[in-house]
């Protein structure tokens, strides 16, 4: 029996993110939300360790109201309980890690799971400093787990080779793309996850301001530019290769 | 400005090294066996850090370094361990920390600093009295200098993860997902024989070869496992050439996610160049060697 | 008594009775085992039809005409033989009793008369099909039981004409017991030949032949008898019945009732409804559905006559377990998905409908196929991974593709057309609804381009949704996700409500089978009509007219039925005629209109990878190539997708185009 706590997190559809026309910010009014990649494929790890050594599924979402949907979902697929934190006001890691330790710290946990570096943000902070909130070790970059007794196993995927490591519970674990392909949720569970019901509280906590200074697309769409003469788009071309392929 | 560095690859500290110096001075670690490359890019001192690498045993050596050299600020390269170490280092110093950022601009209290968001959708710029910083890798390329830094060896403490055995990575295994630059190429390019014509420039960018389906399936030019498309391999590198591709919806689906996309194809009413930024209209026998030239020059 | 009859007497009761007995287990499975229900409409006059149509006429037979005219003389042969047999098991039992008499008698005798020898024909040349010219649809299904019916047949007509000789000569009146009086030679034409031309015996020799062939007869009667119901020749029975049953719309998929049902799709043999088990019982293993399967003949594994046959033998095997020693429900009817019916066969599905199309008893795969679908996905969340991520674009993004759903009606930017989403208010009469593929992909956009051109040109007062048109359903319907579809529809309904549509017009055949027939089971009725037969109509009421080019001399067309356009909602001629209007230069492919092959692209296919076998594409475009054709006109986008990629990787690029059918107007009308 294995208590799994799965971090997870909401996102903007970024295909459907476009700049505003006048300001060149984005546009996140009306964009949909939706659970972001990675936490996707931390929940169906979490479901699938327990399916597999038997436990319980508690996702946490450090999000706000429309939070809900998303935590739906991952009831669908397989979650047993769900914590919603509202408050989550735009990235900052550094509060993000500090409220969801504290729920961590209240709930019992072995095994914590949450995606290497999410869809929007890219930061791929979030493990470090959880694990170092709790002071527990961290299994980062997991291709896949495997669990016998108390202590986990993980093969963690690096830049040049891959490492098989190991620590004993609580741990924290973080996980890449590849180390699954998430479930479609049968229906039966999409339904019952309907009617599951969802904890919700407020954040306590705040956090330290970082000042945005601007916030805007690097491009919008496709810039199209299509050189007929052969020797002109070389020479601007050239130009963006080197910029892209450093 | 004083700041510290760390990665564990000796190439991207220098790149940070390179970097920061104009604007302090700077003290550079990485992993043990490689300080020595680190010791010719002007940092101050730099420290070979032996021991067995992980999360916590970095981070808290980065940690009492930090405080006890009295610096204003530590920047970690944007890798796996990277990441985690400074994330975990933040922590622990109870200070704000921006991720991957492109540019850093050390201010009177404050930092300036430039990033990606939204998935590389938008560009943020902001200001914070952030300590801890990750950078993008390759901000800039790193340069060498004349004199020479010492290095001081430093030991790693014990760490709370076991390392059970290190296997290498299979080298076949393409990783299109995660290539920065694809050279990807279409029934344009004719023959199998043909792609020998392409490879300059495939070498010439550092890319992946990639291609669309009749390339990877139906002709079995190249394996499938480079097949990018609704069917193949979804990819959202910097830079996507399309080399003798129309750009159907079923290519385009697999990617769409590029940051740059540029075209070859002769035909100027190609699908291909409505999802280009830039585009050359030309035989790609022609316009290779020429622009495999131009690069080199 | 004598002995024959007491003989013969036991013998047919003992066979009658395992003939109701097994009929009986067979109908008490149909009715126990079910937990669905097939939801019939009464619909006498149709019934009635078919009945007639399909079974006394044998008309779905002569789709393979040597196959067909074999079957349906075997069959009236059958028929005509069944008052023959009476009469005969009557005087057989009771010596001197006759059942028929005076002209009925007469008439009765003078068909099977000449029947039999049809029938003995038919006996030879089905051995010729089956083991001389070894016609491929029945390769597998040549066992024991094919030769042991056809030798059934062939003794109980060989022995009939004995009989009749032996009456014919006068030997038989002279045999106690024996069945009976002489036979007039006009009634029996055949016999009376045969008499003819054979010796005259004796007597005695007459005694022995007669008892021989008495016996032969009887015993073959009643071996059949009880034989019929365990094996293919069930259909006798099963078949009239499951054509008086047929649903009126086959390959047409119903909604799941998500807060009352439980079960969702087909996982074991209580999920299908009574009248799918007639459709086991009916099933002939003729063959024709597979022969006809575009996977299949493509060299996949799945093959509609196996999926059917071997449901049936699973509902036979279990219902027999289930019946003799009850138990839990849930032990005994395990999956039959997986075993025997294999998961990547129910995924190679194109739900094309040729099978459905050519079983001449009316059997529906394709919903039985699409609903063991429906288990996986709905059930287990398991789909190929294309699948997947079909679904979640259709959820995502209201289309399969990952597009901004806002950039839904760009192709239509500068066109000048009334959009609903822009213009909430705009009057229109007819609603374009333009589906995913012609909005997003851009080979498909000319076929929207081409239709709004020939809309305004013929003065339609038209509009389209806009970026509030979402995916109908279908492919996620197809794919087995009804819960998604089921989502995408009733949204789609709310659409089409709030802006008022009536009538549409669609030139996508998988919107149209959608919106036409599949829309009504979730509270709208709508008028649905192709783009083909719309601009038939715009032609042939003269607002269109349509000029042959100087070009076209050189150009030869062919028609590819999608089939949803075709076998699904039969417009074979509309297309064609539009196609006619202008072409001088006309073939058709070998295999077309009802007939036709699939491109390949239906049931979610489009977005799936062919890997097993070869590409159905490639093999339409061969066809289409047979007949050297240079332009292959279509009428869906889906088609468009498949050919337009089989043209080019066939290496057929220079020689051929593949063009809709509004496109070609669309160039004539300037
Ligand atoms: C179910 C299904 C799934 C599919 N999945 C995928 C998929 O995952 N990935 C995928 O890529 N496709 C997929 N396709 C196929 C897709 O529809 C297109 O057929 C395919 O992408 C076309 O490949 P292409 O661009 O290489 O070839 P083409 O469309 O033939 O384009 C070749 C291009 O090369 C240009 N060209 C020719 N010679 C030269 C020259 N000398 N110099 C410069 N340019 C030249 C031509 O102008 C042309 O534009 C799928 C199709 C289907 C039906
Ligand atoms: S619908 Fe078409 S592809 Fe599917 S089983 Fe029937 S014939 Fe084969
Ligand atoms: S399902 Fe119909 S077509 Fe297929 S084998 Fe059976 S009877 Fe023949």
């Amino acid at each position: 029996m294995v208590d799994i706590i799965v971090l997870i997190k909401q996102m903007p559809d970024l295909e459907q993110v476009k700049p505003d026309p006048t300001t060149g910010e984005p546009q996140l009014k009306n964009v949909p939300l939706k659970l972001e990649n990675l936490s996707e494929n931390s929940v169906e790890e979490a479901v699938r360790l327990k399916e597999k050594y038997g436990g319980k599924v508690t996702a946490i979402i450090f999000g706000n109201e429309q939070s809900s949907a998303i935590l739906k979902k991952a009831y669908a697929m397989g979650a047993d309980e769900g914590h919603i934190i509202t408050g989550f006001k735009g990235n900052n890691p550094s509060l993000t890690a500090k409220v969801l330790g504290e729920k961590i710290r209240a709930l019992k946990h072995d095994i914590v799971i949450l995606g290497n570096q999410s869809a929007d943000s890219i930061s791929g902070l979030l493990a470090g400093k959880i694990a170092n909130h709790l002071g527990i070790p961290l299994l980062g970059n997991a291709n896949s787990i495997e669990v016998s007794g108390s202590t986990v196993k993980v093969k963690r995927a690096l830049e040049e080779n891959n490492q098989i490591i190991q620590a004993d519970f609580p741990v924290v674990i973080s996980v890449t793309q590849e180390i699954n392909e998430p479930r479609l949720p049968p229906v039966m569970q999409i339904m019952q996850a309907g009617r599951k019901p969802i904890n919700t509280e407020a954040a306590t906590l705040t956090g330290r301001e970082v000042k945005v200074l601007s916030n805007k697309a690097p491009k919008s769409e496709r810039k199209k530019m299509v050189f007929e003469d052969v020797d002109k788009g070389i020479a601007e071309i050239v130009k963006v290769i080197r910029e892209e392929s450093r | 400005m004083k700041a510290l560095v760390f990665s564990e690859f000796p190439e991207m500290a220098a790149q940070m090294v390179t970097y920061l110096k104009k604007q302090g001075e700077v003290d550079a670690a990485t992993a043990g066996s490689k300080a020595d490359a680190l010791s010719h890019y002007g940092a101050g001192k730099v420290y070979s850090l032996n021991g067995q690498m992980q999360f916590d045993n970095v981070s808290s050596w980065l940690v009492e370094t930090y405080k006890a050299g009295g610096y204003d600020y530590l920047f970690v390269a944007s890798t796996i361990l990277g990441r985690e170490v400074a994330g975990a280092a933040s922590q622990a110093l109870g200070a704000g920390i921006i991720p991957e950022i492109t540019e850093f601009q050390a201010g009177q209290s404050n930092a300036h600093t430039k990033r990606y968001f939204l998935g590389g959708k938008t560009v943020l710029e902001e200001e914070s009295d952030s300590k801890v910083f990750t950078f993008a890798p390759g901000i800039m390329d790193a340069e060498k200098v004349d004199s020479q830094s010492p290095v001081t060896p430093a030991e790693l403490k014990q760490s709370a993860v076991t390392v059970v055995s290190v296997e290498e990575k299979q080298s076949s295994g393409v990783n299109l997902e995660k290539a920065k630059v694809i050279v990807s190429i279409g029934r344009g390019v004719g023959k199998k024989e043909n792609i020998a014509q392409v490879e300059p420039l495939v070498k010439a960018v550092n890319g992946e070869l990639a291609g669309s389906r009749p390339v990877c399936l139906d002709y079995q030019w190249l394996s499938d496992e480079r097949q990018v498309g609704i069917s193949g391999k979804k990819v959202r590198p910097n830079l996507y050439i399309a080399v003798g591709i129309s750009g159907q919806i079923q290519h385009i689906a697999g990617m769409r996610g590029s940051k740059v996309v540029i075209a070859l194809n002769k035909d100027k009413s190609a699908p291909i160049f409505d999802e280009s930024d830039y585009g050359i209209v030309g035989d790609l026998f022609q316009v290779i060697p020429k622009l495999v030239k131009a690069l080199g020059a | 008594m004598y002995v024959f009859s007491i003989i013969v007497l036991i013998g047919l009761l003992l066979s009658a009775g395992f003939f109701l007995y097994t009929i009986y287990r067979l109908l008490w499975n149909a009715v126990k085992i079910p937990e669905k229900k097939p939801g019939l409409k009464l619909q006498l006059g149709r019934r009635i039809y078919l009945v007639i149509r399909n079974v006394f006429l044998q008309a779905k037979l002569f789709k393979d005409l040597g196959g067909g005219i074999m079957h349906a003389l075997m069959f009236w042969a059958f028929i005509a033989f069944a008052s023959y047999s009476s009469d005969f098991f009557v005087s057989a039992i009771f010596p001197g009793t006759n059942l028929l008499s005076g002209t009925f008698e007469q008439v009765a005798f003078f068909t099977v008369d000449i029947f039999a020898i049809i029938a003995l024909l038919d006996v030879v040349y089905a051995f010729i099909r089956r083991w001389g010219i070894k016609i491929k649809r029945y390769q597998g299904y040549n066992g024991f039981e094919a030769w042991f019916i056809l030798s059934l047949v062939g003794i109980l007509m060989a022995t009939y004409y004995v009989l009749s000789v032996l009456r014919l000569d006068g030997v038989s009146a002279n045999i106690p017991g024996s069945i009976g009086e002489n036979l007039a030679a006009a009634n029996t034409p055949v016999s009376y030949a045969l008499a003819s031309v054979l010796p005259k015996v004796s007597a005695t020799t007459g005694y022995y032949i007669y008892w021989t062939a008495f016996t032969i007869h009887a015993a073959d009667f009643i071996i059949f008898l009880a034989y019929i119901p365990t094996s293919k020749h069930l259909h006798l029975f099963a078949a009239p019945f499951n054509v008086l049953f047929a649903k009126e719309d086959q390959a047409i998929l119903k909604p799941i009732d998500f807060e009352k049902e439980t079960r969702f799709g087909a996982t074991d043999i209580r999920d299908f409804d009574w009248k799918d088990y007639f459709d086991f019982y009916a099933c002939t293993e003729c063959g024709r559905c597979t022969a006809n399967c575009p996977a299949n003949l493509t060299g996949k594994t799945l093959s509609p006559r196996d999926i059917i046959w071997d449901i049936r033998e699973v509902v036979v095997a279990q219902g027999t377990e289930y019946r003799t020693r009850g138990g839990d429900r849930d032990q005994v009817f395990k999956t039959v998905i997986g075993e025997p019916i294999l998961e990547k066969d129910l995924w190679s599905c194109t739900t094309c409908m040729a099978c459905v199309e050519q079983c001449p008893v009316m059997i529906d795969h394709v919903s039985k196929i699409v609903d063991m679908r429906r288990s996986l996905v709905l059930n287990q969340g398991k789909a190929p991974r294309e699948v997947i991520d079909l679904t979640r674009n259709i959820e995502q993004y209201g289309s399969p593709y990952t597009i901004d759903p806002s950039t839904r009606a760009d192709w239509a930017a500068g066109l000048d057309v009334v959009d609903l989403s822009k213009t909430p208010d705009a009057q229109y009469d007819v609603l374009y609804w333009v589906g995913c593929v012609a909005s997003f992909d851009k080979r498909n956009q000319e076929i929207a381009k081409s239709v709004t051109k020939i809309l305004k040109k013929a003065g339609v007062n038209f509009a389209i949704l806009g970026s509030q048109e979402k995916c109908t359903g279908d492919p996620a319907r197809r794919t087995g996700n009804e819960y998604l579809a089921d989502m995408m529809i009733k949204g789609n309904v709310e659409t089409l409500k709030a802006n008022r549509v009536q009538k549409v017009i669609t030139s996508c055949a998988h919107c149209f089978n959608s919106l036409k027939n599949e829309y009504k089971d979730f509270g709208i009725e709508l008028e649905v009509h192709h783009h083909t037969e719309f601009i038939n109509r715009l032609i042939s009421d003269k607002k269109l007219s349509v000029k042959s080019l100087d070009s076209d001399t050189l150009e030869k067309y062919t028609y590819h039925d999608p089939c949803y356009v075709g076998r699904y909602n039969k417009l074979y001629e509309e297309p064609r005629d539009v196609v006619k209007s202008f072409a001088a230069n006309y073939e058709e492919m070998e295999m077309n209109k009802s007939k036709s092959l699939c491109c390949g692209a239906g049931g979610g296919r489009l977005w799936m990878e062919e890997k097993e076998g070869t590409l159905i594409s490639h093999k339409r475009i061969e066809q289409a190539d047979k007949v050297n054709a240079t332009t292959v006109v279509t009428a869906c986008p889906y088609c468009m997708t498949m050919l337009d990629d089989a043209r080019k990787t066939t290496g057929r690029e220079d020689k051929m185009k593949i063009q809709d059918v509004s496109e070609l107007i669309a160039g004539r009308i300037d």
